[in-house]
This record gives structure tokens, C-alpha cells and sequence, in this order.
């Protein structure tokens, strides 16, 4: 079970919930970005299952550089085991770059929806394809 | 000596004590401001900004320059004024006025000016207060073969003749801001032809000149990103400490965007050193006691995003005190939150007082210090004054951020009033 917003807006209350969602026997998962503390992060490698839902840019829209490969290091030197980096990847590079920096997969929203929107499903279902690919270089 | 120059600069955000609220586009536009980051800075700058890491590599050519222009800065300790005082404090201070323009900000202008440079753009602009910025950009610039265009608020512009020679002197253009030479700035002279200016209003009008003409805007202060490149003095300032087997209590330095404070404060923070760490500002701007923790703009025509930050409104003027560098609306978001948080503790001091302090640290150390350097000495001794009370034995460490020999004649009228 994903929560997108819920560390970003209720960082107090967050693990409160995480607790009542195990119990009720689903996995959650946790949305983190870069300008949240180690410590943070830390704690929630702990309670974030199946994997840490990492996003690398302030919004998705908006190309800023950003070194993808070394934000995920960060996390993954905090002890990650199962990365998911998303919210911000703006093309095949910055893909890759998150697979070089161990990622253990992504998550891609903007591309697919751009795509059905403007070419149709045909179109996004491509961009699944190509992603795969990527995927499967390394 | 060289060998204290840091290897790589220090973020705070991985040590923060909560999440960092990141930079917000403005709601209900069609533009995004942050997009607009992509145009003006540079995108190394950029990509530091974004990729939150706690260490980040000093580029060689950048460490080089700071030996060039002499780092490491030395740390002094204010032995006379310990004595004159009558007190069991220890007091050790970072000279950053010894770098060659007079202040700390060439510290983050060389690496702003290195990644323009390395993108191939012809020149850059930017705003200054006091001027130190401003001396700080245009030397660096100069350095890197690029055109440097300054927007001097227009109170300094003209209470600062010297500052704006220097400026001069290594080839920038200074225009007083508001100036006729940008939309922005021809708006707020028709609105007030007599406007003192401001640091946000001079912001806008660097953005827009580095818009137009394709160049780089540098950004002197409050971005995080700022304050990771000033970090070198508070680097510096451990490795020194630890050389005389020393350790700070309490750590000290002036605010106004945050950038030298932040800089010099943030490794002993993250390094767990010193128990108090304490921003001073101005009591005739009141940004500590009366700004309020929310997003605003930092520039005042709102082309910047909007960062969560402690500020006075994006459109307050700051009455004319002679201290330009703290005539400043905001402070950076890192520092925002941990004062917020309570970790960074703050005091307010008025011009009569930082006068009191500058001319007893002169009259002690040798050193006139800048105004605003001034604001720290004057909380450092009051701390030292209060550890005479209690007769404790307390080590003071604070940033004397730039010299004043370039505003003597705040002094001279300082004087002039106090005699």
C-alpha cells in the first residue's frame, strides 16, 4: 500500500499509521525525498515494505538537474535494501543513472499518462516496453 | 597550510532534525519558477541545490582558487579582549576578512563563478547590499574571464563609494537598484522615485538582467546551496580548533540571508560540537522577532520559487541602517527550521550597541570589524560578560565575517553621535 504524502506532510504521525497498516496485514510503503534527514530515512528503511519508494526531484514536471545516481548511494548507504526511485526521472539516462546507483527499479507515472494522452495506449504501452529495456541492460 | 582546505563542502540537510520543505512554485501560475533556476543559475549550482548529499567533491580548480586568494583564513584568539574584559571566556574567532575583497561571500562567487564560466556564458549578474557580495562577484568573475553586472541597493550605492570603486576596480558594472535599466526596477522608481531599495528588489532586477542577455545569476546567500559553499570557514575552523586541542561552547555569527553564519555554524552542528549556537541580527530589522516561519518569496518580484523560510514579507523595505548585509526580508530554509526548532538561538542588537562592540574589539584585537561582523562581537560579549558573572570558563568561537575598513565612515559618524 502506497503513501505518497503522508511522510512529507505528517512526518509525526506517519509511523503511528504504518503500525495500524502491518497490523492489518498489508505492506506499506513510503514515499521519501532527498531533503529529508538520514535519520529519517533510517527509520523508515524499517517500517517501508516491500521496497523504499525514493523520489528525486523538488516536482515531477520540471527538468532540474539533479545527479540520480548519488541520491540513490544516500539511500542505499543508509542500509536499503529494495530502492524504487521515481517522482522526477525525466528520461532513459536518468534511468539508468538510478540503476548505476543500485536502485532495484522505478517508477515511471508522467511518461505513460503524457503518452496515452497524446499518442494514445498504444504509445504507453510502448514506453513500458522501452523502460523494460533499459532495465534489462543491466 | 593548503592541507586545510577542505576536500569537499558539507550540507547540513542529511543532519537536519526534520524533513527540509522544499522549494514551492508559486500557486495559480503558468510558469514555473523553479523551471526558471534552469535559465538563470548555473547548472552545476542547480544540481548541487537538488542532489542532497552530505558531502559534496570541491572541485580542484575551485580548491586551487581559494588557496589563490588565501584560505585557510586563520583563527585568532581574542586574547586582549579576554583580558580587557576581565573574563574566564575563551574567545576565538575565524578572520574571514582577510580574503581579499574583505568578507566571506568570495567563498561561494569563486564556485558560481567557476561552473558559469565552465557553461560558456559571457558574464553574470547578481545583487549586493553592502557591497561585499557585489566586491565578492566581481572579482571572481574577473577571475574566470567573465562581464559582471551589479545591482547595488541604492542606499549603499550611495553611502558606499569605496565598496563601489572596488567593485570597479576589477571590471563589474554597479548600477543603484531600483534602476531605469530593468522592468522592475523602472516600476518601483515610478512608484517611490526616492526608494532606498532593497536586497529583493535588487534580486529581481539581476535575474532579469541575466534573463535578457543570456547570462548567469549568482546567488549570494539564503539557497542552501550557498550555504554548503560557505561551509568551507566552519571546516577550516574544526580542523584549527582541533589542532589546539579546543572545542567550541558556544558558536556565534551575524544574519542576514544566513550564508556566513550558516557556513561557519553548520560543521559544528553536524559534528555535534558546542552546545549553543546563536544568530544575531539587527533589533532595527526584527526579522527574529517578528518574522514569521512560512513560505514567501525571496526576491521581491516573486520570479524565485518560494522557500519555507523565516521572513518579514517579501515586500518589507528595511529602514536604511548602515549594516546593507542584513537588510534582508528572509534567511535560508536550512537555517529557518533549526531556528524554528529552536537548535540555532537568536539575538537582536540595535547600531548604538554593535558600535559599543566594534570599537572595543578595534581597540583590543586591531581589527575594525564590518558593521554586521560587528552584531556577532556584540553577542559574543555579552556571553562573555555573563561567564565574568558566573565566573565560568566557557570557549567562544564566532565568524568575524568580513573587516570594516571600507565603511569607516559609519564609524566616523558613530563617533561623531557617541563622543
Amino acid at each position: 500500500m502506497l503513501f505518497p504524502d503522508l511522510l512529507v506532510d505528517f512526518p509525526e504521525e506517519c509511523f503511528g499509521y504504518m503500525e495500524k497498516v502491518s497490523d492489518k496485514g498489508l505492506a506499506p510503503v513510503i514515499f521519501v525525498s532527498p531533503f529529508m534527514p538520514d535519520k529519517l530515512i533510517a527509520k523508515v528503511l524499517r517500517v517501508s515494505k516491500p521496497f523504499l519508494y525514493l523520489g528525486v526531484r523538488p516536482t515531477t514536471g520540471i527538468p532540474t538537474p539533479v545527479d540520480v545516481s548519488a541520491l540513490v548511494k544516500r539511500v542505499k548507504g543508509l542500509g536499503a535494501d529494495n530502492v524504487v526511485v521515481g517522482f522526477g526521472l525525466r528520461n532513459d539516462e536518468d534511468v539508468r543513472e538510478a540503476i548505476r546507483g543500485g536502485a532495484e527499479g522505478i517508477a515511471v507515472g508522467t511518461a505513460y499518462v503524457e503518452a496515452a494522452a497524446k499518442q494514445g495506449v498504444q504509445a504507453a504501452l510502448d514506453v513500458v516496453k522501452r523502460m523494460r529495456s533499459i532495465l534489462d541492460e543491466f | 597550510m593548503v592541507d586545510l582546505i577542505p576536500e569537499s563542502w558539507y550540507n547540513v540537510v542529511p543532519d537536519l532534525p526534520e524533513p527540509l520543505p522544499p522549494p514551492m512554485d508559486p500557486p495559480g501560475r503558468n510558469s514555473s519558477s523553479i523551471g526558471l533556476l534552469n535559465e538563470i543559475m548555473p547548472r552545476a549550482v542547480l544540481e548541487h541545490q537538488f542532489t542532497v548529499e552530505r558531502w559534496v567533491r570541491i572541485p580542484d580548480e575551485v580548491r586551487d582558487a581559494y588557496a589563490n586568494f588565501g584560505r585557510p583564513t586563520p583563527l585568532l584568539r581574542a586574547k586582549k579582549l579576554e583580558e580587557r574584559m576581565g573574563t574566564r571566556a575563551r574567545i576565538y574567532f575565524k578572520y574571514e576578512g582577510a580574503l581579499p575583497t574583505g568578507s566571506h561571500k568570495l567563498n561561494a562567487a569563486l564556485p558560481q563563478a567557476y561552473f558559469a564560466a565552465a557553461e560558456g556564458v559571457e558574464g553574470v549578474s547578481t545583487e549586493t547590499g553592502a557591497g561585499q557580495w557585489g566586491a565578492a562577484v566581481a572579482l571572481a568573475s574577473r577571475f574566470y574571464g567573465l562581464q559582471s553586472t551589479v545591482f547595488m541597493v541604492r542606499s549603499s550605492y550611495e553611502q558606499k563609494r569605496a565598496r563601489r570603486a572596488l567593485m570597479e576596480m576589477f571590471g563589474a558594472t554597479v548600477l543603484p537598484s531600483p534602476s531605469d535599466a530593468t522592468s522592475f526596477g523602472r516600476s518601483a522608481l515610478a512608484s517611490n522615485p526616492d526608494s532606498h531599495g532593497s536586497l529583493g528588489g535588487a534580486m529581481s532586477e539581476a535575474i532579469e538582467h541575466a534573463l535578457e542577455r543570456g547570462w548567469r545569476y549568482l546567488v549570494g546567500s539564503v539557497l542552501d546551496v550557498v550555504l554548503m559553499y560557505q561551509s568551507v570557514i566552519g571546516l577550516e575552523a574544526l580542523a584549527q580548533m582541533e589542532e589546539i586541542g579546543e572545542e567550541p561552547d558556544v558558536v556565534i555569527g551575524c544574519v542576514g540571508g544566513g550564508s556566513n553564519f550558516a557556513g561557519f555554524s553548520y560543521p559544528f552542528i553536524g559534528r555535534r560540537k558546542g552546545s549553543k549556537y546563536i544568530a544575531v541580527s539587527s533589533s532595527e530589522i526584527k526579522k527574529f522577532s517578528k518574522g514569521l516561519y512560512a513560505y514567501d518569496f525571496p526576491d521581491s518580484g516573486g520570479f524565485l520559487p518560494m522557500l519555507k523560510m523565516i521572513t518579514l514579507g517579501r515586500n518589507y523595505v528595511p529602514p536604511p541602517i548602515y549594516s546593507g548585509g542584513l537588510r534582508y526580508h528572509g534567511l535560508a530554509p536550512t537555517l529557518s527550521l533549526l531556528v524554528n526548532d529552536k537548535i540555532v538561538q537568536w539575538m537582536e542588537f540595535d547600531e548604538k550597541e554593535i558600535f559599543e562592540a566594534a570599537r572595543l574589539f578595534a581597540s583590543t584585537q586591531g581589527i575594525v570589524p564590518a558593521p554586521e561582523s560587528a552584531h556577532a562581537i556584540r553577542a559574543v560579549v555579552q556571553l562573555a560578560r555573563e561567564a565574568k558573572e558566573k565566573k565560568e570558563k566557557v570557549n567562544i568561537a564566532f565568524n568575524l565575517s568580513g573587516h570594516g575598513l571600507l565603511d569607516l565612515s559609519f564609524y566616523e559618524k558613530m563617533m561623531a553621535v557617541n563622543s
